[in-house]
């Protein structure tokens, strides 16, 4: 156990053991440990406050029902609804593709180093971007869009294969996160009995799967920003979705009734599904001695697979590097492989649009949010873990947390929206940072919570670590560093909240993409170095960062 | 030397307390988002690259544009996040319904010249930017090649519209993905031929109105123009996918479209992508009969003031509201007509110059676009549907008489 000595020494090192009393953590009076539990309880009801204010606006004091009852009674929302249960349909459809990939993938360990950070890419571009991206390869106009020109002017944004396209770019997003996670899985239960299913063998990726269902599922049902920049504006009714609805609904109308109304039942819904998704936790049994493999046709599959859908989510990040690199002239008026018009003047185009304060704007605001959930997070995830808590509490408490996890923006956007235009913050990023921080407060702190738990017996056979050790070198450092890396990324790339919650001023960088977007055509130069603008630091962040992120996890299967 | 050198080091930690305090500003600024006055805008691209030109020019240049797009009116409503200080809205419909969130504009900056377009007694919105809204577009060189001539009637329209599709090419381009694209053809045949129902349109809310024979009329007259054989590039379909920038560029760039109908403003988009302006040439849009004394449509984009108006806010309107603050827009970007009569206009193109001055000769004689009259009846919900369904139906091929009437109610349940 040399590494063991290595890692004690280094917590001595650190410093921190010793500035302290000595005291050990049990002889502290019971409930003074729950104090560091506070902060976390403060940052939940900016969250929770609100939600309940929405939904106090979403009964009718006449009607009582009444709102929910003209809801389910407005076609537009009946469509929206059924928009949304389309979207989990396209989930459950990537969720497929993810597991059949991330098993192929097992065969073919050279091309997976590579295909693996093909696939990340995408995920730490925002949605709004790659809405962007996938609108400027299906442009209807047969000389400026790929798709158009390569195979005669359709309709790509008409009534039926616009669908393909916004399926295709949250695809694109979202696989990576998928085949990775279902990677690890799959990894950690290679000694697993496989189930069968139609005599086909589906080696089982374990827990995680429930996890990665669940995340997707949810980003289905809360699609907004893919479906606002990809829809021309005679296809928006023909694509929307409740998220959008609910903002059609607010700009339109001054009773904040309807609209929560609407809120509730999707937050409802999403509610049902992450309770259900934590109620599935299956026993294992152990596989048979595992066969060797040989070389098989399945190999050679797996091979062609890989190429194609390694070829397939490369192609939009050419096509988008491409775009960017011409003058906005060109851009606007002809496709990407022409080499008239190279050259540097979309990215001045940018560069002149308050470019520079708009990424350091980023940084801050993306960082402080960080900041503050992370190190409230912590302490609520310690508590969890090794606060002694009774039984019910701890129970009660993950419970909310995993329904708050995957409360949609509209739950609090208009009481929070609300208080922001009465205090005059509108437009101030260190609230809508303190609003970010809420929002990923239960998600953040259940991550953690996982990876506590999935601590090396050495540790647990202590009564409890101590506080401090989350924070140090050691076995809960990934789950640390996925969170952050998340949350980085998530609030770098956020354009709802600060939409809805702050007014569209807030967000710089998403701003400075909406801004490009209203003549998208025309402007497909500046809005594609834009894209590329906005999306180096997260996906540089991510790429650098992906080992211990899908460590933190999958609760360390990975390493 | 022990005093000295604590002066020193007292003067140096003074100052280095002193920037330090400066840098923890300016990041708590960026943090903060600072003292900005925000401005909501519905520009994007060219022009709002224009208006941040026009705004760097200004003393105090701590200003935050928003776009908006077109969803701009939801900058004004009384439940939106975060209203900005001021909104640049090309809708004075919604200036109507919104005046108790609004400051009325300081009596000083007022034109009379503005009173056409603002005839309420109190002024909320200021006007910035106006625009020639009954022109149509064509190629000046083709034309003269192929003998046509722009027509001065409805009925010569069709004629022409008729010949060119013969050739092979299409008549007419289409933005149809911009809805304000589709309207503006609706009223201007309304406005070109029944002022009268087009001025009672615009002051009472009246569903009677849309369902007289007036408005059926100017929807089958619609239908039929849109509807012949090869009439618009692409196709209805197609023509619904594109916007109005994108129709323009039909005509200009990818020369498959012999007119367009666009408002003066179209001028940013030819300069953009360098159409020579002798190459361009325009007409007014035709009535049934000629009618010299018939109004234009002008449109225009209004500057408005929410509540609480700042010192800095009352500060960027006086700015903007002087001769010279658009000078920027009209010389980089163009597309400008300046709603000040005493903008210099020797910046203006050719074409340009030509729209202004036919907008100026007709003095009280223009009328307000009329959807950005109606608020949401003329809005994304309202007529703009409305013209995208009868567009998306005739291209499905149904008949005339189903998508007027389709069209007819729509416009009845939307003011009902």
């Amino acid at each position: 156990m040399p590494d063991d000595a290595a890692l004690s020494l280094r917590l001595e090192v650190a410093g921190r053991e010793m500035s302290g009393p000595p005291a050990p953590v049990s002889a502290r009076p019971k409930w003074t440990r729950y104090l560091v539990g506070l902060p976390a309880l403060a940052l939940l009801a900016v969250l929770l406050v609100p939600i309940v204010w929405t939904t106090a606006w979403s009964f009718d004091a006449d009607t009582v029902f009444g709102n929910f009852w003209d809801v389910l009674t407005d076609k537009g929302a009946l469509t929206a609804a059924w928009h949304s249960v389309l979207w989990m349909g396209i989930a459950v459809g990537l969720l497929a593709l993810g597991y059949w990939v991330a098993v192929l993938s097992r065969l073919v360990q050279g091309l997976w180093r590579v295909l693996l950070y093909v696939l990340l890419l995408p995920f730490g571009v925002s949605a709004l971007a790659a809405g962007a991206v996938f609108r400027i390869i299906f442009d209807p106009t047969p000389e400026r869009g790929m798709v158009s020109s390569l195979f005669g002017a359709g309709n790509w944004l008409g009534p039926d294969l616009i669908w393909w396209v916004l399926a295709s770019a949250f695809a694109w997003t979202w696989l990576g996160f998928v085949v990775v996670l279902f990677r690890a899985g799959l990894d950690a239960h290679a000694d697993v009995a496989p189930r069968t299913f139609l005599q086909v063998s589906l080696p089982r990726p374990g827990p995680v799967a429930g996890v990665v269902a669940l995340t997707v599922m949810v980003a289905a049902v809360r699609v907004f920003d893919l479906v606002l920049i990809v829809a021309p504006g005679s296809m928006q009714d023909e694509v929307d979705v409740v998220g959008l609805h609910w903002w059609r609904m607010t700009a339109l109308s001054s009773d904040p009734g309807g609209p929560s109304a609407l809120a509730v039942m999707l937050f409802a819904i999403v509610a049902a599904f992450s309770l259900l998704g934590t109620r599935q936790k299956r026993a294992m049994e152990p596989a048979p001695p595992p066969a060797r493999h040989r070389k098989s046709p399945r190999r050679v599959w797996s091979w062609v697979v890989g190429i194609v859908v390694g070829v397939f989510w490369l192609l939009p990040v050419v096509i988008l590097l491409a775009t960017a690199f011409h003058d906005p002239e060109a851009a606007g008026s002809s496709v990407w492989w022409r080499t008239a018009g190279l050259g540097f003047g979309s990215f001045a185009t940018i560069g002149s649009a308050s470019l520079w304060p708009a990424l350091l704007g980023n940084v801050l605001l993306a960082g402080l949010a960080t900041a503050l959930v992370v190190s409230i997070a912590i302490p609520a995830a310690y508590l969890l873990v090794w606060g002694n808590m009774p039984y019910w509490l701890s129970r009660g408490l993950t419970l909310l947390l995993v329904v708050l996890a995957v409360a949609p923006v509209q739950m609090y956007a208009g009481p929070v929206g609300d208080a922001f235009s009465a205090l005059g913050l509108a437009g101030s990023r260190g609230p809508l940072a303190l609003v970010h921080a809420a929002a990923g407060l239960p998600f953040v702190t259940l991550v953690l919570r996982t990876a506590f738990q999935a601590a090396p017996p050495r540790f647990t056979a202590e009564p409890r670590p101590s506080l401090d050790a989350m924070w140090v070198r050691g076995r809960y450092r990934p789950a640390v560093i996925s969170v952050v890396v998340l949350e980085f990324v998530l609030v770098w790339n956020d354009f709802i909240m600060g939409f809805l919650v702050s007014g569209p001023g807030s967000t710089p960088l998403t701003l400075l993409l909406w801004g490009q977007a209203r003549q998208f055509g025309i402007s497909t130069g500046s809005l594609s170095a834009a894209v590329v603008m906005a999306s180096v630091v997260p996906v540089l962040v991510l790429l650098v960062n992906w080992r211990k992120v899908v460590a933190g996890l999958t609760g360390g299967a990975a390493e | 030397m022990s005093g000295s050198v604590a002066r020193v080091r007292r003067r140096t930690l003074l100052s280095a307390g002193a920037s330090s305090l400066v840098a923890g500003g300016a990041v708590w600024g960026l943090v903060d988002g600072g003292p900005f006055v925000r401005v909501a805008v519905s520009w994007s691209a060219e022009e709002l690259a224009a208006f941040r030109d026009v705004l760097a020019r200004h003393r105090d240049d701590r200003t935050e544009v928003i776009p908006l797009g077109d969803d701009i009116e939801a900058a004004l409503g009384a439940r939106t996040a975060g209203r900005p200080n001021m909104v640049a809205l090309p809708k004075p419909g919604h200036v109507v319904g919104n005046a108790d969130n609004l400051v009325p504009i300081p009596a000083d900056v007022w034109r009379p010249e503005y009173n056409w377009i603002w005839p309420q007694p109190r002024p909320y919105a200021l006007p910035f930017k106006i625009a020639h809204g009954s022109v149509v577009w064509y190629r000046r060189k083709l034309f003269g090649e192929r003998g046509w001539t722009a027509p001065s009637t409805w009925d010569d329209w069709l004629a022409l519209n008729r010949k060119i599709a013969a050739t092979g090419l299409a008549p007419l381009a289409l933005g149809g993905a911009d809805g304000w694209m589709l309207d503006s053809w609706f009223e201007n045949i309304l406005l070109r031929n029944h002022t009268r129902t087009y001025d009672d349109l615009a002051r009472a809310h009246n569903a009677d109105l849309w369902r007289g024979d007036e408005v059926r009329e100017t929807f089958t007259m619609l239908a039929e123009m849109w509807r012949a054989p090869g009439a618009v590039s692409g196709g209805p379909q197609r023509a619904l996918l594109q916007q109005y920038p994108d129709a323009v560029m039909e005509v200009f760039r990818y020369d498959r479209a012999a007119m367009v109908f666009a408002p003066s403003f179209a001028e940013s988009v030819t300069r953009m992508f360098n159409v020579p302006d002798e190459e361009i040439d325009t007409f007014v849009f035709p009535g049934t009969t000629v009618n010299p004394d018939a109004p234009l449509a002008v449109a225009g984009d209004l500057l408005v003031l929410t509540q609480p108006a700042s010192d800095k806010t009352l500060e960027l309107l006086r700015f903007l509201a002087t001769p010279d603050a658009p000078l920027p827009w009209i010389a980089n970007t163009g597309g400008f007509i300046a709603a000040n009569p005493d903008t210099p206009t020797t910046g203006y193109s050719p074409t340009l110059s030509r729209l202004a001055s036919a907008l100026r000769a007709q003095g009280e004689n223009v009328r307000f676009d009329l959807s950005d009259q109606l608020g949401a009846v003329g809005g994304r919900e309202g007529l703009q549907r409305a013209l995208q369904d009868l567009l998306e139906q005739l291209g499905a091929g149904e008949p005339t008489t189903t998508v007027v009437d389709r069209a007819v109610q729509k416009m009845v349940s939307v003011e009902g």
